[in-house]
């Protein structure tokens, strides 16, 4: 649905996949059109991740469907200047690709991290670096990647227990995580690196 | 004068074996020539006189014989006792026969005596005159001044106001008149405690029945019953050397100490006896005892019974059958065993039966014949040169004569000590040889040790304290040596060893122990020796057991090595004498290499631009760590000063590799790394916003400024927006915001406008989205009728022109 004109209106059909499509889905706005990532039962089959965007009247895939390896568990929307970026759990590790334009491309080595299966990635970009999160048995591990380096920890490992996160970036640039704090009673917080 | 006495009483029995005695007893003494005449008679209760109790008189050695009447008659008997004289007494006033017997009791009384008939007519008054005091017997028919026929008449006296009646019967014969006065004297002590005058001993059957003295009953005489019982037992073997069996009885009236005695008929044949025992009646239930004893030809006592407890009223008493010669003492010795010259105690033990004692002990040690000793127990020296067995034999006699012997085994042995001189050796020259004999003896003492170390017969040390004594040899030879004793009973034991002295190999004394070392650490390796008979010439290591040895040297046993790799070497030490003969030993010496282990700690994440400390440590069982190294990022290594290295870190988010290199004293190396993070998450606002734990949290920055939305489960479930100002987190509108709780709400702008996307659980899980309009919350207007309920997830995207809202409807 959108609105801009005080209603909300459905984008095309409102099941635009047989039944499965709607599963580890995410939303972003890309030059005022929504593009949708999902795990496609179609187009990339075997539950693999796919994006579409709305082309006014109808979804259409975002290059070539079934963007990862096997079956996603989760994907993850960003949208940095004319960029998109795609993050997703793949049979148990993440991987992180972007939209050159024509093809989807994996930023660093796909399945650059081990994950349990299931795991949710979160996915900000600032200054054109990637950032990705995800809450392994219960512990919080941001990673980033350049070009120099690579993807490495960003403020190590591990570096807090929590669930229920939120990853941003600033208009400045800077990475900012939202988490329920376990070591806090669940309370919220937010961090920054410093 | 003479003074006349009686004593008279009946009693009549009722049991069979009572009988009734009736006893008259008249003892008439002459004042000036007294005399015995006592008159008895025995009879059972039926009035049956009892033949053939002997009756005795014992002082006065008179005894009678009942007859078949059970009459005894005592008499004519001068008292034996001259000191004892009878009371003289008044007498009683009475007719007997034609005298009347009356006494004048007072110094001078009137004394009327008148005859009359039976119509109370005065026939005659016979006397009426006063009297002198005394004893009268008067016939007063005799006085009679008429010739009286044969009538009954009645005689009055009055003495004084006494008076007296009687019958008298008048035989019609004139008598001549006799009146006799009998002075009464003054009463003496005697007469006044007749006891020991004499005794009465009545016995049947040669048992005492009863026994008393007659000044008891001077006046009266009691009744007196005496009682019958038959007593009878076998016994359990024939009698040795029997002579009597005697019931021994004592009880109530019966003391222990002078028990009844009744000697019992044995019958031979069938080992029986029985017997009467009689015992004076009472009235009352007397209880006895009795046991039996048996007698041998010399009286002694061989045999007795238990002792039977019986009442007088009781029937017959049974005797357990017992063993007639059970009466002998005990005597028990045990053989033994001894050295000559010891003393022997020869011990005895005795036991007398019946609780009787024993009052002799006899020894008689090897035939020697008995020999009286004070006690049970003698003693006795074991001769050196005798029989090597004693028959020692004790007899005990107790005191009934009753005697016993045992017979104990005393064998005298040499008790030769048994020696050992030690076992075979052999010895170097000059090396002290420590000689310790061994001696066994079961007695006696040793007095005497002696050692020929050389064999040549003569004995070149000796003691009379120890077996032990050191000896050094001088002379390679073979020695035959010979151990010496002799106790104090001049025993004599030799034993001999033989000792060979030879010169012999050095004797390595000690040696370095098994040790681990590190490769290229050096060690001492030692060790000492001594020869006994020469010297050392030679000290040799072998430090790889290859057989060569490395170091060799006449003097110093001790050497450094370095192992230049690792490996368990068996090390030898060898030692050469002057006669060219060796001793060797060895030691293990295990080299390890000993790589040390290098740590540079956990990996961690630090502030950037901030100072770090990175703290190393190495682990090594042998040697030192003598260069510390490390590289950060790509710097290579440096050396550090100490295990610790600081530097800066760089002002942007990277993760340095800093790698710790340790090398040991023996240039082992190792190596370990840590990442360091540079960059550090911090806490915006503090550690803990909500106000309890927070759900579906939302992040989402407008400019710099960052908001978050989130389900607070302090307010059950309900949405929250909060908002970073002024270095604190404050909410957007109100805390609560929505009025129901929520669920995956997403927070966006939209022309910088706050919106969030959300499921109202209040509405079946429906989405739904509301805006702040700068002062308050408000619901945007969603076509709810177009979306189903029970959606899965939603999510809210917005830009500076559209909103858009993206979500599952059930599962598609």
């Amino acid at each position: 649905m959108q609105n801009n004109t005080g209603t909300w209106d459905l984008l095309g059909s409102s099941v635009f996949r047989p039944q499965g499509d709607g599963l580890y889905t995410s939303l972003a706005i890309f030059n005022d059109i929504p593009i949708v990532a999902f795990a496609d039962s179609i187009g990339g089959g075997s539950m693999k991740a796919s994006v579409k965007k709305f082309n006014g009247t109808a979804w259409e895939y975002i290059g070539t469907a079934g963007i990862s390896q096997g079956a996603i568990q989760s994907t993850s929307l960003a949208v940095y200047n004319t960029i998109r970026y795609l993050a997703f759990s793949d049979n148990g590790y993440i991987s992180v690709a972007k939209f050159n334009g024509s093809q989807w491309e994996y930023i660093g080595p796909p399945k650059f991290m081990e994950c349990p299966l299931n795991t949710n990635s979160y996915l900000a970009v600032a200054n054109q670096i990637p950032y990705v999160a995800v809450v392994r048995e219960g512990k919080i591990s941001v990673m980033k990647y350049t070009n120099n380096a690579g993807w490495q920890y960003f403020g190590g490992r591990d570096f807090i227990q929590g669930y229920s996160i939120s990853l941003q970036a600033s208009d400045s640039g800077k990475i900012y995580i939202a988490c329920s704090n376990i070591e806090n009673g669940n309370k919220l917080s937010v961090l920054q690196l410093k | 004068m003479l003074a006349t006495f009686q004593f008279g009483g009946i009693i009549i029995m009722r049991s069979r074996y009572l009988l009734c005695m009736v006893l008259i007893i008249a003892i008439i003494s002459n004042l000036f020539s007294q005399k015995i005449d006592i008159l008895g008679k025995v009879s059972n209760k039926e009035n049956i006189p009892q033949l053939g109790v002997i009756v005795k008189l014992q002082a006065a050695n008179l005894s009678d014989t009942t007859g078949s009447d059970g009459i005894y008659h005592l008499y004519d008997y001068p008292i034996p006792n001259d000191n004892i004289k009878f009371q003289d007494r008044f007498f009683l006033t009475k007719l007997e026969g034609a005298n009347l017997f009356f006494a004048v009791k007072q110094p001078k009384q009137l004394v009327r005596i008148e005859i009359f008939d039976l119509l109370g007519r005065t026939v005659e008054t016979v006397l009426n005159e006063k009297l002198l005091q005394g004893n009268y017997v008067v016939n007063p028919l005799g006085h009679s001044k008429s010739n009286l026929s044969k009538q009954v008449l009645i005689i009055r006296l009055k003495v004084g106001e006494v008076l007296f009646h009687s019958k008298l019967i008048n035989v019609g014969h004139s008598m001549n008149r006799t009146f006799n006065h009998y002075a009464v004297n003054t009463l003496n002590p005697i007469a006044k405690s007749p006891k020991g005058l004499d005794t009465l001993i009545y016995l049947k059957e040669g048992q005492v029945i009863t026994s008393k003295e007659i000044g008891d009953y001077i006046d009266t005489i009691p009744d007196l019953f005496i009682i019958q019982r038959d007593i009878y037992g076998t016994f359990i073997e024939r009698p040795k050397s029997f002579k009597t069996v005697n019931a021994i009885i004592s009880g109530d009236s019966i003391p222990d100490s002078t028990p009844k005695v009744a000697a019992l008929w044995y019958n031979e044949p069938n080992q029986s006896y029985s017997g009467f025992v009689y015992f004076v009646y009472s009235s009352q239930v007397v209880n006895y005892s009795v046991h039996v004893k048996v007698f041998n030809v010399d009286s002694n006592l061989i045999g007795r019974s238990v002792a039977v407890n019986f009442p007088s009223i009781a029937g017959d008493v049974a005797i357990p059958a017992f063993n007639p010669n059970n009466a002998n003492p005990l005597v028990t010795t045990r053989d033994t065993i001894v050295s000559i010259n010891d003393s022997i105690r020869l011990n005895a033990f005795c036991t007398d039966s019946f609780g009787g004692i024993i009052t002799k002990w006899e020894w008689s040690i090897n035939g020697a014949g008995f020999v009286k000793t004070s006690k049970s127990d003698t003693i006795i020296i074991a001769p050196p040169d005798s029989n090597p067995e004693y028959n020692c034999m004790v007899r005990i006699t107790d005191n009934d004569g009753n005697s016993a012997t045992d017979t104990m085994k005393t064998v005298i042995c040499r008790d030769v000590p048994f020696i050992d001189a030690g076992a075979d050796t052999t010895v170097s020259i000059n090396a002290p040889v420590t000689f310790s004999g061994s001696v066994t003896q079961k007695f006696g003492v040793i007095k005497m040790y002696k050692w020929d170390f050389n064999g040549d017969g003569v004995f070149d040390d000796s003691s009379s304290i120890s077996p032990t004594v050191v000896y050094t040899y001088t002379h390679e030879d073979a020695y035959s040596v010979k151990f010496y004793v002799r106790d104090d009973d001049r025993n004599e034991a030799f034993d001999v060893r033989s000792v060979s002295v030879g010169n012999n190999a050095p004797e390595i004394t000690s040696i370095r122990p098994d040790t681990t070392i590190s490769i290229q650490d050096s060690i001492i390796l030692t060790g000492t020796a001594i020869d006994n008979d020469g010297s050392i010439t030679s000290y040799a290591w072998d430090f790889n057991g290859d057989g060569s040895y490395e170091y060799t040297d006449p003097i110093n046993p001790t050497s450094g090595y370095r192992y230049q790799s690792a490996g368990v070497y068996n090390t030898a030490f060898l030692v050469t004498d002057n006669d060219n003969k060796k001793a060797l030993k060895t030691v293990n010496i295990t080299v390890v290499e000993d790589i040390p282990i290098a740590h540079a700690g956990n990996d961690t994440a630090v502030f950037m631009n901030t100072l770090i400390t990175l703290r190393g440590t190495a682990e090594q069982q042998f040697g030192t760590i003598i260069k510390w190294e490390w590289s950060i990022g790509n710097s290579g290594f440096k050396k550090t000063a100490s295990s610790d290295t600081t530097f800066l870190l760089p002002n942007i988010d990277t993760t340095l590799l800093c790698i710790l290199r340790v090398t040991d004293d023996d240039q082992n190396t190792s190596i370990d790394s840590v990442n360091v993070t540079s960059g550090k998450w911090d806490y915006l606002g503090g550690t803990g916003i909500s106000v309890g734990a927070a759900n579906y949290n939302s992040l989402l920055f407008i400019g710099d400024t960052p908001f978050v939305s989130f389900a607070e489960s302090a307010n059950n479930e309900k949405l929250s927006v909060m908002k970073f100002s002024n270095n604190k987190w404050e909410y957007v509108g109100s805390s609560i915001i929505t009025d129901s709780a929520v669920k995956y709400p997403s927070l966006a702008a939209y022309n910088n406008m706050l919106h969030v996307g959300y499921l109202d659980v209040k509405y079946n899980r429906k989405p739904r989205v509301i805006k702040y309009n700068g002062s308050s919350w408000e619901y945007d207007t969603l076509g709810l009728s177009l979306i189903t309920d029970n959606n899965q997830w939603i999510t809210l995207a917005c830009n500076s022109k559209r909103r858009f809202l993206f979500g599952t409807c059930g599962s598609t």
